[in-house]
């Protein structure tokens, strides 16, 4: 009795055991005769012809053609090939075969041919698709903000960090962690995730967190002078101070086309210096009648590059006249050592360029500036022609990237070794901004570039929120959310920063609730 | 079993029946789960990804079923079945834990007053099941705590904190109402000091799992759905419920003491038994009568009901349903206004009958002031989705994300304004996060064939009043000026019928009769057979004023309405114009007319503090 029973239990047990078995493990197909089909299987991500990082982790997609059974396989010139059987068109690469292939193949095309079934058992190929290894490996890990579309409100907002060398993903900071908070403009020296500084606004309070190989700080850096906290950012190549922008930002929206946008009613530039806990600027690019942003410094630090606008003069009940302001990339020379300042000079002005510089973001050789161009403002996530532009310092002659869409491509960040940039970009959808990871060669050339890619292929079609501010960073953020978090309250060790007494108070400052008044000179 | 226990049972499970019948027509009939949906907009994905966000806090898992159950609030009957069977398992396990405790059978009046205020808190409309989820896991797992009280003192030790930890992963802070229990049942009964450690032990585990576990804030660890803001009246019915436990366990303390030795012996004895076995179900009922009474009296949120009915009615496009109970009100809060007013325009009424409604708040009824539009962004984008100003509608609607999160009502709307704008990609992603609920996935579905089908879109009735509507040229919205966007709107599209009757209501309300005069050459334009009343009425008070002549741009007063702007004269005549002395007379007769509310303009309903 009792052996009929453990009989039933084990046939039972064997039965699922085979199911299970045969669910999970689809055995390669036996494909002997296939009907080729001269064109690229539609596959998304679009991961076709791009150039993509040695050390990047498998580039999972979605095949975006009809067949109730797929088997595609990837194979180099070396190294053995992984294959795989999907049924439900998700292609998801083991991490362990993917490194093994894509490591002996560094400098080699991967191709990747896919074989469909159709309803009548017969299959069809795919013309195969060629992609492109890097020689040269991307910095490990990007940091980037994730929340919800921005409008007036917030709720969900996050600064995480990812493993590109595989889908880990973790928290640097979140504002469920900070009384929903905003937490913003994360930004690092010389891509060291050692040396990090993130904005918060409300909250705890408005600060700026700064984390510099293990002093860390909670500084207000509004001053007699700005009653703005610094925003836009670049450290000094010393590391010892950083370039802000202090901006008074209105947000407003249009009835057609993209309905965000974004002005600056006023800005100036300041320099924070960490040691000394002090702000100064200099008239130059503090100037009442221009908006002065978007900070950066030259790889050798003797000069500070930033986008000058001249502020708009308006009326009393006249609207803000956003369309006419023109950012214009300006450069000033810098002396660290004794905090002196030269003259400033104009790098790309308006007349040149027939539209609004952003961004600019200098690569690690020095030899050439990324900007974004749109049609004005500087608020170019907003603006859907915002496009990447390269500018070579060598020879003052700048061109569009042929990478980027038709769509808002933005914010973007270079890699320590400048073989790569990281941006966001608009291009699929208009609303939201997702990352992607473009080479770049010593020609200056950049390529098609790759969506980050994702473990689910799926990731990207119900993911409603949005990426910005991509930084990439050569290895993990280590302090970790709980210490920012009690960074951020710890009100009882926060600084203020001091004004450089040579900087006059700004309390006889424009009233900034009236901008169409002109400023005094 | 005697006759008599069988009885017992027998009346036992009549009255138990009796009680989750009443339950459930209460839920159904006076709460009406469907409202209790409209106020909370649960989400629900039926994904891996959305379940794995819940496992990532502690309570998640009670969250997670909280937020599964609350999608059949969407279906009335089924709200109230979860509803019932919540305060059946709150009752149930009381009972059982009593029993435990005391070891004799409880009267049934110990367990039914912990699920009334279930019942009370339910009805709030604003109480998550989250919470009544993790209610009903910390009094199992004090159940599955009992069962092992006869274990060693080291095994029920080892019981009681795994049962502790595994709790506070799945209810979070009720981790806290358990450790409550746990201490008065040691000190009260059980006298196992060395649980006490234990129980110490556990109080920390939320600091501890704060500090080194999990990404939340200490303030979360402790209290995460507890519901224990007490300037709401979950709050303080909260602080009821969890209050009563211990308040239970001391009387049965009491009552077990107060026993002499012959009735400790007769264990199957009910404890709290009354002597007179006739008047005992009288009192019992009596008991439970009053404390239902007082419960739901003093909880039930009429208010909430009303605000929650309108929104229901008005999300459903119930436009009579609106009007119908709003047609002889006094006072009529904000939203209600604002959705009376949209009723009064889908029902063609807006200008031939808005003053018969209470116009208290002005404009602000008409297009919601910016600070109101925050909290609610959704109600803002149902009115510029009406327009046709699909932009404002769309950032509105990301808006309302924000604020209360991917709910399926604003994916709804993110899809169609994304289909309106062909964005398709945009349009996709809502509709498959659509797919993935319980109560739209027909309808996700129905959306994505139609983008697929250019001509499908321009039949389809929602679309179809919309895609002539769309903005051709583009202006600066006004955030905090809603007339400055009804004019540039009306200005752009002078087909726009909606943005022009509630133009003119707007210039109604503010008495720009100037303004109205002004475009009156429209009315013949958009093909009204007559000027609706209250056009009449404004200009007839014009006439009267300018003595201008040749106003009505082809078309005439009513009869009937010129003889009542004479009586409404007359009565000022005979008030020697004195407008305090005059305005019952004019309320009683002329409370729905432009001209009562020009003259008697509304107070600020903020500055009444109604």
């Amino acid at each position: 009795m009792k052996s009929k029973k453990i009989i039933k239990v084990s046939s039972a047990a064997l039965t699922i055991f085979v199911i299970l078995t045969c669910s999970f493990n689809q055995s390669r197909p036996n494909i002997k005769d296939f009907t080729e089909i001269n064109r690229l299987p539609v596959i998304y991500p679009d991961y076709t012809d791009t150039v993509f990082p040695p050390n990047i982790a498998p580039l999972n997609f979605k095949i975006k053609e009809t067949g109730k059974q797929f088997f595609i396989k990837i194979y180099s010139n070396s190294g053995d090939p992984i294959e795989i059987v999907s049924a439900d068109s998700k292609v998801k690469i083991s991490l362990k075969n993917w490194k093994k292939l894509i490591a002996a193949n560094r400098g080699q095309n991967v191709y990747m041919d896919i074989f469909s079934k159709g309803e009548n058992d017969t299959w069809m190929k795919f013309a195969t698709i060629t992609n492109t290894v890097a020689n040269e490996n991307i910095d490990e890990y990007a940091v980037y903000r994730i929340l919800n579309p921005a409008y007036h409100v917030w709720s969900d907002v996050g600064i995480y960090q990812r493993n590109l060398t595989n889908f880990k993903e973790s928290v640097i900071l979140h504002n469920n962690l900070l009384d929903k908070a905003c937490v913003n403009c994360h930004s690092f020296h010389k891509n060291n995730p050692d040396e990090m500084m993130l904005h918060l606004r409300g909250g705890p309070g408005t600060a700026l967190l700064l984390v510099q190989n293990g002093f860390k700080a909670n500084i207000n850096t509004t001053t007699d002078f700005n009653s703005s906290p610094g925003a836009y950012r670049d450290w000094h190549p010393d590391g010892d101070i950083i370039a802000f922008s202090v901006n008074k930002v209105h947000q407003f929206f249009h009835a057609r086309g993209e309905n965000r946008d974004v002005y600056d009613q006023a800005s100036d530039i300041i320099l924070y210096n960490i040691r000394s806990n002090m702000v100064t600027t200099c008239p130059q690019i503090s100037l009442p009648d221009q908006m002065e942003t978007y900070p950066m410094w030259s790889m050798d630090g003797k000069y500070l590059y930033f986008c000058r606008a001249p502020q708009p003069v308006t009326e009393k009940g006249e609207h803000f006249p956003y369309q006419t302001v023109f950012y214009e990339l300006m450069r000033i020379p810098y002396h660290v050592e004794t905090g002196s300042w030269g003259e400033i000079e104009s790098v790309l002005p308006k007349s040149k360029t027939g539209g609004s510089i952003t961004h600019p973001k200098i690569s690690p050789d020095g030899k050439y500036i990324l900007f974004c161009k749109c049609d004005y403002g500087n608020f170019s996530i907003y603006r859907p022609e915002s496009d990447l532009y390269l500018l070579d310092l060598s020879t003052g002659e700048f061109r569009r990237l042929a990478m980027n869409s038709d769509r808002s491509d933005s914010y973007h960040s270079w890699s320590s070794n400048g073989r790569w940039f990281i941006f966001s970009s608009k291009r699929e959808d208009g609303i939201i901004a997702k990352l992607y990871l473009s080479y770049f060669d010593t020609d200056g050339k950049a390529y098609k570039p790759v969506l980050l890619p994702q473990k689910d292929p799926s990731f990207y079609d119900t993911f409603i929120q949005t990426y910005n501010v991509p930084e990439l960073v050569t290895g993990p953020v280590k302090i970790g959310p709980r210490m920012l978090r009690k960074l951020a309250y710890d009100r009882e060790n926060a600084v203020d920063a001091d004004l450089d007494p040579a900087v006059m108070s700004r309390d006889d400052s424009p009233d900034l609730s009236m901008p169409w008044q002109s400023a005094p000179n | 079993m005697s006759d008599l226990g069988m009885k017992n049972r027998i009346y036992l499970f009549v009255l138990l029946f009796a009680f989750s019948l009443f339950y459930f027509i209460y839920f159904l009939l006076r709460v009406n789960p469907a409202l209790i949906y409209q106020q909370q907009e649960p989400v629900f994905f039926f994904t891996y990804p959305f379940f794995k966000e819940f496992l990532t806090y502690p309570g998640g898992i009670a969250d997670f079923i909280g937020s599964f159950l609350s999608q059949f609030y969407y279906y009335p009957w089924a709200g109230a079945v979860v509803l019932t069977v919540i305060c059946w398992f709150v009752s149930m396990n009381t009972k059982w834990l009593l029993e435990k405790i005391s070891g004799k059978k409880i009267n049934i009046v110990f367990y039914i007053i912990p699920a009334l205020f279930a019942l009370a808190l339910h009805s709030q409309y604003n109480y998550l099941l989250a919470s009544s989820s993790g209610f009903i896991f910390s009094l199992l797992f004090f159940n599955l705590y009992l069962l092992g009280r006869r274990l060693p003192v080291s095994g029920r030790s080892i019981l009681l904190l795994l049962l502790g930890i595994s709790l506070y992963y799945i209810a979070g802070g009720f981790l806290l109402m358990f450790v409550v229990l746990n201490l008065f049942y040691e000190l009260l009964f059980s006298k196992n000091y060395p649980s006490l450690v234990i129980n110490i032990i556990l109080l920390l585990l939320p600091y501890v799992a704060q500090n080194f576990l999990f990404l939340i804030s200490l303030k979360d660890a402790y209290l995460f759905l507890l519901s224990l803001d007490i300037e709401l009246r979950t709050g303080i019915l909260s602080v009821f419920l969890y209050a009563l436990y211990p308040v239970l366990l001391i009387t049965v303390y009491f009552l077990l003491k107060k026993q002499t030795v012959d009735e400790k012996k007769r264990e199957k004895d009910s404890l709290l038994q009354f002597k007179n076995k006739i008047l005992a179900p009288f009192v019992q009922g009596a008991i439970i009568v009053f404390v239902f009474l007082f419960v739901v009296l003093y909880s039930f949120n009429r208010i909430t009901k009303r605000l929650n009915t309108i929104d229901y009615l008005a999300r459903k496009g119930m436009w009579q349903d609106i009007l119908h109970k709003h047609k002889n009100m006094e006072f009529s809060y904000l939203y209600e206004t604002y959705e009376t007013n949209r009723a009064l325009y889908f029902t063609g009424q807006l200008l031939e009958g808005m003053f018969s409604y209470p116009q208290l708040w002005g404009t602000d009824g008409l297009c919601l002031p910016f600070t109101s539009t925050l909290l609610t962004p959704l109600h803002q984008s149902d009115l510029d989705f009406d327009l046709g100003y699909v932009n404002e509608s769309l950032h509105w609607a990301y808006e309302a994300v924000s604020v209360c999160g991917e709910t399926s009502w604003n994916l709804q709307r993110l899809a169609i304004l994304h289909i309106l704008k062909n964005e398709n990609q945009s349009a996709k992603r809502c509709l498959g996060n659509l797919e993935k609920t319980l109560q739209f996935r027909r309808w996700a579905k129905h959306y994505s064939k139609l983008m697929e089908n250019e001509s499908l879109r321009y039949s389809d009735p929602v679309l179809k009043h919309i895609y002539p509507r769309i903005q051709t040229a583009n202006f600066m919205n006004f955030d905090d000026v809603p007339v400055a966007n009804l004019e540039q709107l009306f200005k752009l599209d002078p087909g726009n019928k909606m943005a022009f009757e509630y133009l003119m209501a707007h210039y109604l309300m503010n008495k720009e009769l100037n303004k109205i005069r002004a475009k009156l050459e429209y009315f013949k334009k958009l093909k009204y057979p007559a000027l609706p009343r209250h056009i009449q009425e404004a200009l007839m008070i014009y006439q009267n004023l300018t003595g201008q002549k040749q106003l009505l741009n082809g078309y005439k007063y009513n009869r009937k309405l010129e003889a009542r702007f004479s009586a409404f004269q007359q009565v000022m005549v005979r008030f020697k114009n004195n407008k305090n002395a005059a305005q019952n007379t004019l309320k009683q007769s002329f409370g729905d007319t432009y001209w009562y509310y020009v003259l008697y303009p509304p107070a600020n309903p903020e500055k009444l503090n109604l």
